[in-house]
């Protein structure tokens, strides 16, 4: 994906997930506490309506900022909790993990907040964030129709973020096909479940063929968990 | 993982898109020369420009943010050399440099000897009292501010005024930390 | 379009500009010294949102007209003094066609680093120069269409021309660059605007008598 003309930021990280997108769902708030843009891929349970889940999920990261500040064993000032803190205060937390989920969390210093909720075992994301807050910027600020502090309703944004959200699969594909191509007696498994048949995008047919072909069917795996 | 450590303004600006700067030179000089059509008085054009600049900063910021990796700076000092050494850098393509720093670090003096706003401009008589980049200080102005810093920006030296350099000073003013947004707890 | 140059002086002396040829000599030297200086396309971009912006919402808000012909007058300015820097070391052009092939290839690939895609005409004076992905818009997106959400079709309808009228507003500004840079050629005219396939944009180039430099409306091509 070049848009960046040459910087490092291309090719785009891959999102270090087991198999598949297990993506959940991602908040995109401004400093202002304005949600400006919320996605959900896998949620079955929905407890609140759209405006209460946003208001209780910038609380909850907000209260996880200061408590972590205040819980921070290396720092020397000790704010009170509750106080509200500068910019450079306190030290920055990128996620925490659940028996049911992880959530990973970036801020820029404008206070931009990206959330990602993905399945537990997902890795370290804050590549994968800090990609996303590039696109972000190419094609959300920079877009002229674009009010910044609304929702984002930018249909190159959502498209842009979709072609990355599926196209991890194809790096873990071509990675699998260089190893194999490199070490043939190396065993390889690609594991795809049913989560990843893209069921209503646009772009779906060259990434189904791309899976089906280039996949090196080996013998099971010894447990469901393994990946590359 | 680690953090990625901030890129230096000099990378940034050879990975960036890059015009030539007679166009935006060009530009800059089209849109003052309307503005005081349009406006007729100096200082609603000074006004106009700052407003401008103001709202380009408060965009800009986050195409700074996201390509410099710059992490959070701790303070005003930090702030502003970043501003000076890459930002003006990845954006204009020279740099600043900061001085004149006061006793309690809340106010210092951003010197641009090199600036490409004003390639080949020279101003007429008729326009005394125009700060011709005032924009220059609108987009500090509303970078900062997104940053939480609420500071007051102006000119010390003009080089179109027949100073040697351009010297911007910059006051913080307080910094505005983040509150919880939410009024009524429902 | 006359009186405003008369009245502001340039700011920015041209080489061989009939308001200041005496500068003539100074400025190659500079020009020599700094051969390409480079700024980031974000600032051009950020300038041009910007100034759409003030003029649109703050000057001349609720006179779309209006604002428009600022607009398109800054970027007359800006493709007047472009052009001659552009044109400088060459010979004048033989005919109108050779100018018109001068703003497709060189000068086009100066301001965008690309040439005009395609250039029709109709030989009766009428040019359509067509970028296939204008790169001043190539970011402008407007919200996904809500096929589903059950609301009657004129208001998507009417949000989708607001924003359509705001794209065109920005597309003002190139259109008066061409019209300035082919008015320094000798060639006056009128340049309007086609952006019903974005990111697709067309000028549309017409030859127009010296007396009626206007020419501002956003319309299909004729053709």
């Amino acid at each position: 994906m070049q848009f960046f003309g040459g910087s490092e930021i291309s090719p785009s990280p891959p999102l270090p997930t087991a198999s598949g997108n297990n993506g959940h769902m991602m908040y995109v708030f401004n400093r202002n506490g304005i949600c400006l843009l919320y996605r959900e891929w896998n949620r079955p349970l929905h407890t609140l309506n759209a405006q209460q889940d946003h208001k209780l999920m910038f609380g909850l990261l907000f209260s996880l900022k200061s408590l972590t500040a205040k819980m921070d064993p290396t720092s020397v000032d000790k704010g009170n909790l509750g106080v509200p803190q500068l910019p450079g205060q306190g030290c920055s937390f990128h996620s925490f993990r659940t028996n049911t989920y992880k959530l990973s969390f970036m801020e820029s210093p404008s206070g931009i907040k990206i959330i990602l909720v993905t399945h537990p075992r997902t890795g370290d994301l804050r590549e994968s964030l800090k990609y996303i807050y590039n696109l972000y910027v190419e094609y959300v600020v920079k877009n002229p129709l674009y009010t910044p502090g609304t929702p984002i309703r930018c249909e190159l944004f959502d498209s842009t973020l979709d072609q990355y959200f599926r196209s991890h699969l194809i790096h873990m594909v071509e990675l699998a096909k260089l190893m194999v191509a490199h070490h043939p007696s190396f065993p390889v498994t690609i594991l795809i479940t049913t989560a990843t048949k893209p069921d209503n995008s646009t772009a779906t047919d060259n990434q189904s063929r791309l899976i089906h072909h280039s996949c090196h069917h080996l013998p099971p795996p010894p447990s469901p968990d393994s990946t590359l | 993982m680690a953090p990625v450590a901030p890129r230096s303004g000099d990378a940034i600006f050879a990975s960036v898109e890059r015009v030539n700067s007679e166009l935006f030179t060009l530009t800059y000089g089209a849109i003052v020369r309307q503005l005081l059509t349009d406006l007729e008085e100096v200082d609603e054009v000074n006004k106009q420009l700052d407003q401008m600049g103001y709202n380009i900063g408060v965009r800009l910021v986050d195409e700074f943010l996201a390509k410099s990796n710059v992490s959070r700076c701790v303070d005003f000092k930090e702030t502003t050399e970043v501003i000076a050494k890459v930002g003006f850098k990845m954006f204009l393509g020279v740099t600043a440099s900061v001085t004149n720093w006061d006793a309690d670090g809340t106010s210092c003096s951003l010197i641009l000897e090199d600036n490409p706003l004003v390639d080949f401009v020279e101003l007429p008589d008729t326009c005394q009292g125009l700060y011709y980049c005032n924009i220059i200080s609108g987009v500090i102005r509303g970078a900062l501010e997104m940053v939480s810093m609420k500071t007051e920006v102006s000119w010390i030296r003009d080089m179109l005024r027949g100073d040697d350099v351009f010297e911007l000073h910059v006051k913080l003013l307080k910094q505005v930390p983040e509150e919880y947004p939410y009024k009524d707890d429902e | 379009m006359k009186e405003v140059l008369a009245i502001v002086p340039y700011f920015v002396r041209s080489r061989g500009s009939p308001y200041s040829p005496f500068t003539l000599f100074r400025s190659i030297e500079r020009e020599r010294e700094r051969m390409v200086r480079e700024v980031a396309e974000s600032c051009v971009e950020s300038l041009l949102t910007e100034i759409v912006s003030q003029y649109c919402n703050g000057i001349y808000a609720n006179k779309p007209d209006l604002a428009a012909r600022r607009i398109e007058a800054i970027g007359y300015q800006v493709g007047h003094q472009l052009s001659e820097r552009y044109t400088m070391e060459r010979p004048r052009f033989s005919d109108h066609l050779e100018a018109i092939k001068f703003i497709c290839k060189d000068f086009w690939s100066e301001l965008f680093k690309k040439q005009i895609d395609n250039l029709k005409t109709n030989h009766k004076g009428t040019f359509v120069l067509q970028d296939n992905k204008f790169r001043w818009l190539s970011r402008v997106s407007i919200a996904p269409s809500s096929a589903n959400s059950g609301s009657i079709q004129d208001p998507s309808a009417m949000a989708e021309s607001k924003e359509a009228q705001a794209t065109g507003m920005y597309l003002y500004f190139p259109c008066g660059i061409i019209r300035g840079a082919l008015s320094n050629l000798g060639i006056p005219c009128a340049v309007s605007a086609d952006i019903s396939n974005l990111p697709a944009s067309m000028m549309i180039t017409k030859k127009q008598p010296i007396h009626d430099p206007t020419g501002l409306s956003l319309s299909p091509p004729s053709n």
